[in-house]
């Protein structure tokens, strides 16, 4: 429970981090993730894309289905202003937390 | 052959198509845009890991296993969004997550329990007296159908004469009616003395209060004039010892003999207000009312109550109309009493609890703003709490609960706060219901009605439910999770202290009003003690004493009796004076006459108004009562012929203006003047007779001797003002005299005094209460602001304290901050409070407009000063901030 709800969690700041330079589509999502992070997130579909409902919903992120010659259509995700500022303010609370975290693993070691 | 079926099978659409039919039939969602994109992330997979060098059975597995994930029902994309699902999981763990959470901070879990039993103590216990008395019919057969009859002359509620009562119950409009009359006797059965209350009620009365006997029968008309009479089961159960036989004993009232006929029911009992300080309650004797009474045939005589029941399908404004006419009738014929006579129909229910209704409104208004109060406190201290768990709920949130969540755990919490209230506030409601039962200055009609019953207990439930939810609500909205996590997890962000603020303003000024009022009270309190009531309390014992017919059957012989006892009061060292009389001041004795002096108008109509009491000599001197003119009593009155009388200052001004009143003479009564002239031989001061916030009223004093009755108060002041000796040596003196004749009633003039000052001691005591109680929640609700404020800010206070802010920068800065909030709350306060005095109008005694320009300013100020100091212990710690701590919290 806790582990998903880690992922669930983080999965939501590692997408809007994927969005924050450019719009991308779900696979490509995946495949920056995995990327940038060399292979240690992966994200399933079944944790992608309700996750992107879940940013969607809350307006933080918008898909539009784009059609681009001679490939088929595709949705792409864009950022949105709101999503912008909340990336920043999970940030700072990530950073926290993992500092927290770090601290607590420090008293422990001791 | 293959090779163009595996050329076929890594064909992009192809394969697409492949996926797209087998995540259409693992997704089960009618989402198509969703199936779509899954679909083509799939394909996408499928086709780089091929480029990848895996077999096509190998890229399938891979997808597969990707794709498995979604068979999880929780993996299903959330398409209905604020579905319920997930309600009803969970709550255990909840509930012990909650316990957990409390028990980590007592201190909090302490003062949120605290306050939430406040609440409910306040509003359960004004509840439930209220849905006592006011909320729950009579325990009578066709109850809303009964009514009293009061006479009205002008504007003053009295009882009814028995013939007027007799013409009214005629009327078609009634169904039944009945007088009655209460009186209190001394009752002996065996050894045992008791004094108890008698109610001569006529037969229909019986009938119509629904009376069914538990031993014997009923009475009926035909015991009108015998000895017969009914007893209440309490008095069985007491005297009579439950005694089954007990139908055909005898029993003696007041030197009578009686027979009991039968025992009424458990629980049987009438009562009925008759004037502020009479009601007909609490009856142990039942006898039937004497139509042949001498006082039945005479109208100027108002003496009875009258019970009637209204005909079925009769309102009560067409029986008041009824009895309207029947009152002009009545003036038309019988002008001389009835001419300023009408009669007024209330309902009994109402009847009984008038009184009641405006403590009761008040009541409810104090428990108003006591739940207000400890709601805006718990919500302050809810924030505060909530701030330092900052760091908690944002990584909550963090780690994907949603605000949902967090607030059904911080509702169960809540829950557990509010049951704990609930189940404390109860039982000190049940302590005050308790409490104000046996206080006997409030008086409180159909006790035996106020329960804690299943309506209470629901309201009691009502109550804490709203706590539970008042406090869910505050402090994370939707969407606020956003909010929550910009601000480090400071679930208070700027819009929490701005409304933080205003709750303890809003309470400040609460704390105010209340005090304000309570002062106002208070300073009524005192006013009261301060009147003059014309009479010196100091040292008077007193204590009724009956002479019985039985051993004093003639006037000369009960004068004797009373003449002796005096005399022997006045023998013995320590008393002063002694002295007797019919009635007493604050006795709740009165009896009325109408007054008309030599050389005026006689009739009936124009005669003066005054109360009217017999004494024996020295009773003025006794009670300290000045003699203005003239000369007291003197035994050698009773002596020579032709009748004499004292009056008040007041009335003989009245009768006689600025002439000498002395010598002149005057008739009272229904006397005929030719043959009942009294001299008045003595002018005294004008006393406070009924209460101590009644005006003092015209009053005749006539001589015992010429005047007789059998029960009077004999009053002895003592020597060293010590007035325990007066009432021993009253028994004494009676004791010698006559070990059988009843001592009863017994007291000081002192605790009369007391005991009408006691609606204004227990107004003001109630306020006093009530306004500490409001000034310590808002107290602590501005410390906890404070506290709250300087937590927050620590981090800015670290960085002012490490660029140099002095302990006088920072002190200011928590002031700045909680002293806005306390003259916001000052100035509302000073409003409400002027509200408050307006509400309290009818409730003060002596206290105006000036004294309230005076309070409210001096309560405020007070307030605003203790409120300083509650900000001091936050601002002190913020002054004493460590940089260094301050800005590591982070």
């Amino acid at each position: 429970m806790l582990e998903s709800e880690v992922r669930k969690g983080s999965a939501e700041v590692l997408i809007l981090g994927a969005l924050e330079e450019r719009a991308r589509h779900g696979y490509e999502i995946a495949r920056f993730i995995e990327t940038r992070s060399d292979g240690a997130i992966v994200l399933h579909s079944a944790t992608l894309y309700p996750t992107l409902r879940r940013l969607e919903g809350r307006g933080l992120i918008r898909g539009r289905w784009v059609e681009k010659a001679g490939e088929r259509r595709r949705r792409y995700y864009r950022i949105t202003p709101a999503g912008l500022k909340v990336l920043r303010e999970q940030r700072g609370s990530w950073r926290r937390f993992v500092a927290a975290l770090t601290r607590v693993a420090r008293i422990n070691e001791a | 052959m293959h090779r163009d079926e595996e050329q076929h099978r890594t064909d992009p659409a192809e394969v697409l198509a492949r996926w797209r039919a087998e995540v259409r039939g693992l997704l089960s969602t009618a989402d198509a845009d969703l199936i779509e994109e899954v679909a083509q992330h799939v394909t996408e997979r499928w086709l780089s890991v091929r480029a990848g060098g895996a077999s096509i059975a190998s890229a399938d597995e891979q997808v597969r296993r990707d794709l498995e994930r979604w068979r999880t029902p929780r993996r299903l994309p959330p398409a209905p969004r604020r579905g319920v699902s997930g309600l009803g999981h969970g709550w255990i763990a909840d509930a012990a997550f909650a316990v957990r959470a409390l028990k980590g901070r007592p201190l909090f879990s302490l003062a949120a329990v605290l306050l939430s039993s406040i609440a409910v103590a306040a509003t359960v216990t004004t509840f439930a007296v209220a849905h006592g008395i006011l909320g729950k019919p009579l325990p009578y057969p066709e109850a809303e159908r009964l009514a009293v009859i009061w006479q009205v002359h002008r504007g003053e509620r009295q009882q009814v004469s028995f013939p007027d009562y007799a013409d009214l119950a005629r009327l078609p409009v009634f169904d039944a009616a009945a007088a009655m009359m209460g009186g209190r006797g001394t009752l002996r059965v065996g050894d045992r003395i008791d004094r108890v209350n008698v109610l001569d009620l006529e037969a229909p009365g019986y009938a119509m209060l629904g009376a069914a006997p538990a031993l014997g029968r009923l009475l009926h008309a035909g015991d009108a004039g015998t000895p017969n009479v009914l007893i209440s089961h309490r008095l069985w159960r007491g005297a009579l010892q439950g005694d089954p036989q007990s139908i055909g004993r005898a029993l003696w009232l007041s030197g009578r003999h009686y027979t009991v006929v039968g025992v009424l029911p458990p629980g049987f009992d009438f009562e009925l207000p008759v004037t502020s300080t009479l009601r007909l309650e609490d009856h142990d004797l039942w006898r039937m009312l004497d139509r042949s009474s001498p006082v039945a045939d005479r109208r100027e005589i108002f003496t009875y109550e009258v019970l009637v029941r209204r005909a079925p399908g009769v309102s009560t404004a067409a029986a008041q109309a009824a009895v309207d006419a029947r009152a002009r009738q009545l003036a038309a014929d019988h002008a001389a009493t009835n001419r300023e006579r009408t009669f007024s129909l209330v309902p009994l229910h109402a009847s009984i609890v008038e009184g009641a209704r405006r403590p009761l409104r008040l009541a409810s208004v104090a428990a108003g703003a006591t739940l207000a109060i400890a709601l805006v406190n718990l919500v302050t201290l809810m924030l505060a709490r909530l701030s330092e768990r900052r760091a908690e709920l944002a990584i909550r949130l963090a780690l994907g609960a949603g605000v949902l969540r967090l607030r059904r755990q911080l509702f169960t919490e809540n829950a557990i706060v509010a049951a704990a209230g609930l189940a404390c506030g109860t039982g000190v409601a049940a302590q005050m219901i308790w409490g104000l039962a046996a206080i006997e200055a409030v008086h409180l009609p159909r006790a035996e009605a106020i329960q804690f019953d299943g309506t209470v207990w629901a309201f009691a439930a009502a109550v804490a439910l709203v706590i539970a939810t008042v406090l869910t609500l505050v402090p994370i909205r939707p969407g606020d999770s956003a909010t929550a996590l910009h601000a480090g997890g400071r679930v208070a962000g700027r819009r929490g202290r701005r409304a933080r603020r205003a709750l303890v303003a809003v309470e400040l000024a609460i704390a105010i009003a209340l005090s304000a009022g309570g002062a106002l009270l208070g300073l009524s309190l005192a006013r009261v003690f301060s009147v003059d009531p014309g009479f010196a309390s100091a040292g008077v014992a007193a204590a009724r004493v009956s002479a019985y017919p039985a051993r004093y059957p003639g006037r000369e012989d009960v004068q004797a009796f009373f003449a002796a006892i005096v005399d022997d009061l006045e023998a013995q060292a320590g008393i002063s004076r002694a002295a007797a009389g019919s009635s007493l001041p604050l006795s709740g004795q009165s009896t009325g006459t109408a007054v008309a002096a030599e050389g005026r108008p006689v009739d009936a109509a124009s005669r003066q108004q005054a109360g009217w009491q017999f004494v024996t000599p020295g009773y003025f001197a006794a009670l300290g009562i000045p003699l203005r003119a003239g000369r007291d009593f003197t035994p050698v009155d009773l002596t020579r012929d032709g009748h004499v009388t004292i009056i008040s200052e007041d009335l003989a001004r009245t009768l006689f203006g600025s002439e000498d009143p002395i010598g002149r003479r005057i008739v009272s009564g229904g006397g005929d003047p030719a043959s009942d002239w009294h001299e008045v031989v003595g002018v005294v001061a004008s006393v406070r007779h009924h209460t101590l916030d009644s005006a003092p009223a015209p009053r005749v004093y006539d001589l015992f001797g010429q005047h007789s009755g059998r029960t009077l108060y004999v009053v002895a002041t003592s020597r060293q003002e010590h007035p325990g000796a007066g009432l021993a040596a009253i028994r004494q003196a009676v004791a010698r005299r006559d070990p059988e004749a009843p001592v009863f009633e017994a007291g000081t003039l002192t605790a009369l005094v007391t005991r009408s000052a006691a609606p204004y001691r227990v107004a003001a005591a109630l306020s006093a209460g009530l306004a500490s109680a409001a000034v310590l929640l808002a107290l602590i609700g501005i410390y906890a602001v404070a506290a709250a404020f300087v937590a927050e800010r620590r981090q800015e206070i670290g960085i002012r304290a490490a660029l140099g802010a002095g302990r006088g920068d920072l002190l200011r800065l928590v002031f700045v901050e909680g002293l806005q909030t306390a003259v916001l709350g000052a100035g509302a306060g000073v409003a409400a409070a002027a509200g408050v005095a307006q509400l309290l109008g009818a409730q003060l005694f002596g206290v105006g407009g000036a004294d309230a320009l005076i309070v409210v300013p001096g309560v405020c100020a007070a307030v605003l000063l203790a409120a300083v100091a509650a900000v001091l212990p936050a601002a002190r710690r913020a002054a004493a901030a460590d940089p260094l701590i301050a800005m590591r919290a982070d």
